[in-house]
């Protein structure tokens, strides 16, 4: 099971995106973007397409995005992909949006790993990456 | 511009995936604008139809590309090693630019991923207005540019109905009065009397009723 997440790079320092990644070996790919209004549904789609099972946005706090809304034009894309997931059959859960409200990104990390655990793999993936 | 909305994904799917390759086709003009069939709606539905194939174990080879105008001859000629090499078409283009494709390439069938709705504005983000039915005898400096035959519900030429209630249409409340937006408009360009003209019923044939209409300009022939 592989988990893509897209988050504003304001949010986690470089060094401890490797430190997370050689954590979940195998089963956690983090993506900075400039800000997560950069997020387009087609990411969010191509994620699930070719790579990850389960995909996750962590914005910053409502009110705090450094270009004004980001956070928020974010938060309709992740809804439209998930309509869009829908009307195919593939369950909406696979993609989730998390605001970094209390700035603890690890945590917010954990949790993401804890609520993709009940789904399963995509069945056109083939990850040899141990499950956790 | 042209103002269309995608297909229900069930009802694209149905018509796709009867085919092996399939080449979604998008359009970077009027259809990008109005967030149908510009690059990133090609590229959603791409991934999404991709993702609907490998879920139902469909075998298809799904490709796409987005031209700057679908309804151009010449943007669609220099595709034709692309387009040949798929079984058919989804177009994301509107009505017009399905119909160049499928015009061009004759042995490859085009599915219509859009219905093409109305010529319109951007009215705001997110939101497009019809506000020219395309009649073939524009009166617009007549009316101060508001056009009464597709903003007003009873198509009047001669208005106001006198039904409406604080700018609203009485038809469909949440439509403002087109007659009250004129009257307004020609308030503020002083040009009232504007009013006192009868117009008479309009000429329907320059729109309908004899095939297509086609325009022909010898200066711009080659």
């Amino acid at each position: 099971m592989r988990r893509a997440i897209f988050y504003c790079q304001r949010l986690l320092p470089e060094r401890e995106r490797i430190l997370l990644e050689s954590t979940y070996k195998d089963t956690l790919f983090l993506f900075p973007m400039p800000c997560s209004g950069r997020i387009q549904v087609t990411h969010l789609l191509k994620a699930l397409e070719v790579h990850s099972d389960a995909v996750a946005v962590i914005t910053c706090p409502l009110g705090q995005c450094r270009y004004q809304d980001g956070n928020l034009w974010v938060t309709k894309r992740v809804d439209r992909a998930r309509t869009l997931l829908s009307s195919i059959g593939i369950e909406p859960e696979r993609l989730m949006l998390l605001r970094n409200s209390a700035l603890d990104f690890n945590a917010l990390v954990k949790e993401v790993m804890e609520s993709t655990k009940a789904l399963t793999g995509l069945n056109w993936h083939n990850h040899t990456g141990e499950d956790r | 511009m042209i103002v269309a909305e995608q297909k229900p994904i069930k009802e694209i799917m149905e018509n796709a995936f009867k085919f092996k390759r399939l080449l979604l086709l998008g359009c970077n003009s009027c259809v990008a604008e109005c967030a149908a069939g510009g690059e990133k709606e090609t590229n959603e539905l791409a991934s999404l139809l991709r993702m609907a194939a490998l879920k139902q174990g469909i075998p298809i080879q799904i490709d796409e590309k987005t031209v700057e105008r679908q309804c151009v001859r010449e943007l669609l000629v220099p595709l034709e090693e692309l387009i040949l090499s798929h079984d058919a078409i989804l177009s994301l283009g509107c009505g017009a630019g399905a119909q160049m494709v499928s015009e061009i390439y004759p042995e490859i069938p085009v599915i219509p991923g859009l219905n093409t709705e109305f010529m319109g504005e951007t009215q705001e983000q997110g939101v497009w207005l019809e506000n020219c039915v395309g009649c073939g005898d524009c009166m617009l400096f007549y009316f101060g540019g508001i056009c009464p035959l597709v903003r007003c519900s009873k198509h009047l030429l001669n208005g106001p109905c006198g039904g409406s209630q604080g700018g609203r249409c009485e038809v469909a409340p949440e439509v403002p009065c087109a007659w009250q937006l004129i009257i307004d408009r020609l308030k503020a360009q002083n040009s009232l009397e504007r009013l006192y003209e009868i117009y008479p019923p309009k000429d329907w044939s320059k729109k309908q009723g004899k095939g297509p209409r086609k325009i022909i300009r010898e200066d711009q022939k080659v």
